[in-house]
């Protein structure tokens, strides 16, 4: 074996290594990469090879999800010694083959391609919002040769404004056609395309102004330089300071996968987490713009009806109160967005006291969570209706305790999450306590005679079921002040205080207690759920 | 005065520009009284299997007329059968290499007879459906190929069951938009396809997934027109013509510096000069003759004294580091400024190139941008290496073959001719130091 083996560069960051789908083949070929043998199955081009073995050929127009393009050259590569050298994202994988990837004509020629990339490219790094994560810089690093040769003056674009979400810095585009293929091969609506030809080749639409589709932002994710940038995003901060823990979108039933960024304390964007099962490499815009909505009308503390301000403790007492006098008046309501912990939690607190629960899945009602509004979007808004409902096994319907409630019968309310409607608050007036926990206010804040503030899902970490039922696992994005509770900390209290059960310290005690109980659950613990979710076995829609 | 003459050696008839054929066989009157019009297709349906058709081809050894000299016989092999897809046929008369003009002689003197040669074609690789696709501004030749195929297909040797035989083909005319890179046989079939004229990416090739992702086989206008007269002699008859390995004939349009600029068929093998001499009538202005492109702007220069007693073949040429390419020859006398010819033609290639892949999109342009100040006198003795560096760098490293032609000639113009771009480069330093 011969030279070192390069492998993909910590430099890239999580995220940026590409996760590959390789062809589905029970055959397999065998080749070598500069002396080192690869294995993949038929089908595979060297370079899906290559990066599956985390062994790293540069490219640029090569993206895992979508269409190779051959068109950047970077990925150029030797192949059993023929003269001319072949792409190696096109170029098959055969059994046998010798593919040389850092003799002196191959590195020769990337240092050209970059070249050239370089010659027009406006070297703003320094204000440019990709850098960091951008694989022209990270490309010109490792392989350009620092210099150049271009006297001329550059090539300019103006700058183009798409939409309110996405804009272009023309002069940074490297013209690798991703953002054309991913709307043509993965949105589908085809709204990009090139213009022009030669060194005035152009891309973007045909009218400005007029983009309107739900993935936007993925065009500025697929751009592997600042091209395509994301307007929320514009000199927020720079990517390296920022600090990526895993999440969930809880945006709808799909349950794509995130990656929070944070810069200090305080989520600077979210983006897609690669997830074959799940979202491929791709996240819908209501999930990434519109998050921040989380942040509307937050509750950040304890109060009692109409204002009043209680603090933690007699608050905690007060709800602790109101489920022991509840008697068979007690009944809960848990909204399908809650986690999996906090339904269970919620859920073995009301009916330890005698009370029935209920889900919530907002004024809409339930939705099928396997129906789609386009490829990813799905029209259940509910992150975990699956795993609230399999929580929930034979538990009572919203109906029944609305028609409880009309009847008189239930004196005791709790509420977790669910923000109901004025006209269902306004039949609220015969219950005597309504205990909510939520980190918004919401008619059913309002209604309240005792509200505990909630938190939201990037404060804390937990499990979503999604609508084709598989269980993911998210982390805690954010700090939560020292002396603020999570929902599992605030049922954990109660049930603790009516002794109806153990507490629980954490996310991970919440769902052990879950496994133990719960049979779709049975077997699994919370730190050993695979990153990319596992399917648990429950009755869907399907 | 423009002469299309056949060059012959000894005792041999043309096979394309037969005198009948420079008169014009444009009728299907014309074509069967004077051209033995069809005569061959009906000996292909009527006596031969496709496969028969192939082998005779095979035999000719007749390569590609469009540029890259490809045995056509072997292309049509890799068309897969059975895949319970169709099979097409595409002719390409894009006709696009800057000095190239005899496919146009062609659809205007013998249109039937490419008309013949696409449906023999057709018929021995198994399609049923042809396209012709013309550049933009063949309007006249179109008006000749689309009578002919309309008389072909009232006479039955067009359409549903040509000549009794039970095999049905189409032939529909397409019109380029007038882009040289739709000359690009994969641009082309993207062109057909109503999508933007850009190469594509190979594999897959086009012989296997090609128009609307079917088999397809693409062949120049020249190539398909002598098939007619391959199946009527025999491939062995064909083979005859010329040297062993460059068969047959081959049209050239000669243009430049040249007393009779033209088309000429001529023999395979014959001398450069009984070409530029004999037949064209030497140099145009009493000027000796500098330099050629032998086979097209694509093709990298040569000097007039490397063509001396050089004889042409596709071997013969690949010798001296260039191409016959499309058969475009355009000669340049002592006169012509090499500097000036490089930086229009790398302005043409900069102006044509699709923009797809970064060597090509980017080198194009530098190239240019590097000719240019050279040109205008503020070069410097470096870039001349810069752009000998900047062409090696495209060459090779493409989608397609564009980036060799816009690539290849300048490095050699440079090679070759140094001492005339560093003469330019003088001027630059000369003011430079006043
Ligand atoms: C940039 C470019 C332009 C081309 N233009 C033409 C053309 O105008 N006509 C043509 O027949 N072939 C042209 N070709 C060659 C075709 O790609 C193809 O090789 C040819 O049509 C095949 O036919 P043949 O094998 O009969 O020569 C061109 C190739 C390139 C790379
Ligand atoms: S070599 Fe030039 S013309 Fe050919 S694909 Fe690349 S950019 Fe387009
Ligand atoms: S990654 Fe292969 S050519 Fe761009």
């Amino acid at each position: 074996m011969s030279g070192t083996r390069k492998t993909l560069k910590a430099h890239m960051g999580e995220g940026i290594a590409p996760v590959v789908r390789l062809p589905e083949s029970d055959e397999t070929v065998t080749f070598t990469i500069d002396g080192w043998e690869v294995t993949a199955p038929k089908g595979s081009t060297i370079l899906q090879a290559a990066l599956s073995e985390g062994i790293e050929i540069p490219h640029f127009c090569y993206h895992p999800g979508l269409s190779a393009a051959g068109n950047c050259r970077m990925c150029l590569v030797q192949v059993d010694g023929r003269p001319k050298l072949e792409p190696s994202c096109i170029i098959p994988a055969a059994d046998g083959m010798e593919i040389v990837s850092s003799a002196e004509n191959v590195t020769e020629a990337r240092k050209a391609v970059m070249e050239f990339l370089l010659l027009n490219h406006p070297l703003d790094c320094p204000w440019c919002d990709k850098a960091g994560e951008c694989m022209l810089q990270d490309n010109t690093f490792e392989y350009s040769s620092g210099k150049t040769r271009h006297r001329m003056v550059k090539r300019t674009y103006p700058l183009k404004d798409f939409s309110d979400r996405l804009m272009m810095f023309g002069d940074r585009c490297i013209k690798c056609t991703r953002c054309i293929r991913f709307l043509r091969e993965i949105e589908g609506g085809e709204e990009f395309a090139l213009y022009n030809r030669g060194a005035d080749v152009d891309v973007g639409t045909y009218l400005e102004h007029n983009l309107s589709n739900n993935y936007q932002g993925c065009l500025a994710d697929v751009c592997p330089v600042g091209s395509l940038i994301s307007k929320q995003f514009l000199y927020h901060s720079r990517v390296f300071f920022l600090e990526a823990s895993l999440g969930i979108c809880t945006g709808c039933s799909a349950g794509c996968n995130l990656y929070v960024d944070r810069y200090e304390n305080r989520v600077a964007r979210v983006r897609p987490r690669p997830n074959l099962d799940v979202n491929d490499w791709w996240m819908c815009d209501i999930g990434r713009y519109e998050w921040d909505t989380l942040l509307d009308n937050r509750i950040l503390s304890p109060r009692l009806k109409a204002g009043e301000a209680v603090d933690g403790e007699k608050a905690l007492g007060t709800a602790v109160e109101a489920l022991k006098t509840a008697g068979d008046g007690l009944a809960g309501i848990v909204s399908a967005t809650a986690t999996c912990e906090e339904a269970f939690l919620f859920d073995s607190m009301i009916r330890g006291m005698g009370g029935v629960t209920a889900p919530w899945y907002g004024p809409q009602g339930r939705i099928d969570p396997t129906d789609k509004n386009d490829f990813l979007h799905r029209k259940d808004p509910n992150p975990n209706t699956l795993g609230v409902e399999s929580i929930l096994e034979n538990a009572s319907t919203f109906d029944d305790i609305l028609t409880r409630i009309e009847s008189g019968s239930v004196t005791t309310l709790f509420i977790l999450g669910a923000d109901l409607t004025d006209e269902i608050a306004g039949k609220l007036g015969g219950v005597a306590q309504i205990v909510t926990i939520t980190s918004s206010e919401s008619p059913a804040s309002v209604a309240a005679s005792l509200v505990l503030p909630g938190t939201i899902p990037f404060e804390k970490s937990g499990t979503f079921v999604n609508g084709d039922g598989r269980l993911q696992r998210f982390d805690q994005a954010l700090q939560l002040p020292d002396d603020a509770l999570t929902e599992i900390g605030i049922l954990s209290h109660l049930i603790t205080e009516c002794g109806t059960g153990e507490p629980c310290e954490d996310t991970a005690e919440a769902f052990a207690a879950l496994a133990g109980t719960v049979t779709a659950f049975k077997g699994l613990s919370f730190s050993t759920i695979p990153t990319g979710g596992t399917l648990l076995q429950i009755r869907g829609d399907a | 005065m423009s002469a299309d003459v056949y060059r012959g050696v000894e005792n041999r008839e043309p096979i394309l520009m037969t005198p009948e054929a420079v008169e014009g066989l444009v009728t299907l009157e014309e074509y069967r009284s004077k051209g033995a019009g069809y005569t061959a297709l009906e000996k292909a349906l009527k006596t031969m299997t496709p496969e028969e058709v192939h082998e005779e081809v095979k035999t000719s050894n007749l390569r590609g007329r469009g540029g890259a000299g490809f045995p056509a016989g072997v292309k049509w092999g890799f068309a897969p059968k059975d895949t319970g897809k169709p099979t097409y046929l595409v002719c390409n008369g894009d006709e696009g290499e800057p000095g190239t003009f005899k496919d146009r002689w062609l659809l205007r003197q013998t249109p039937h007879r490419l008309v013949e040669g696409v449906l023999i074609t057709s018929y021995a690789i198994g399609c049923n459906q042809a396209f012709i696709y013309l550049r933009q501004e063949f309007d006249r030749e179109a008006v000749r190929i689309r009578s002919a195929i309309e008389e072909a297909r009232e006479s039955n040797l067009l359409g549903k069951d040509i000549l009794g035989s039970g095999w049905d083909c189409e032939i529909t005319v397409f019109m380029g938009a007038g882009a040289y890179i739709c000359g690009e046989e994969t641009a082309l079939l993207n062109s057909i396809e109503g999508k933007r004229g850009m190469p594509r990416v190979r594999p897959p090739f086009p012989a296997i997934v090609g128009l609307y992702g079917c088999p397809t086989i693409i062949n120049n206008v020249e190539t398909l027109s002598n098939i007619p007269a391959i199946i009527n002699n025999g491939g062995a008859w064909y083979a005859s013509y010329g040297t062993e390995k460059s068969t047959g004939t081959r049209l050239f349009s000669v243009s430049g510096r040249i007393a009779n600029p033209g088309v000429y068929e001529v023999e395979m093998g014959v001398t450069w000069s009984a070409l530029l001499d004999d037949l064209c009538g030497g140099p145009s202005r009493e000027k000796p003759f500098k330099a050629l492109y032998p086979g097209g702007s694509s093709t990298p220069i040569l000097k007039a004294s490397e063509i001396d007693d050089v004889i042409m073949t596709h071997e013969a040429a690949f010798e001296l580091g260039t191409f016959l390419g499309s058969g475009a020859t355009i000669v340049l006398d002592e006169d012509d400024d090499i500097v000036d010819v490089v930086l229009n033609l790398a302005t043409f290639y900069k102006h044509e190139s699709c923009g797809q892949c970064t060597p090509c999109r980017e080198g194009c342009r530098w190239m240019v941008e590097i000719l240019q100040r050279i040109a205008d006198g503020l070069g410097t003795m470096d870039d001349l290496d810069l752009l000998i560096d900047v062409a090696d760098h495209i060459c090779g490293n493409t989608i397609c073959a564009f980036g060799d032609g816009a690539a290849g000639p300048v490095a050699t113009a440079v090679k070759k001719f140094r001492s005339e771009f560093e003469a330019r480069v003088a001027v630059s330093t000369a003011r430079g130091s006043e």
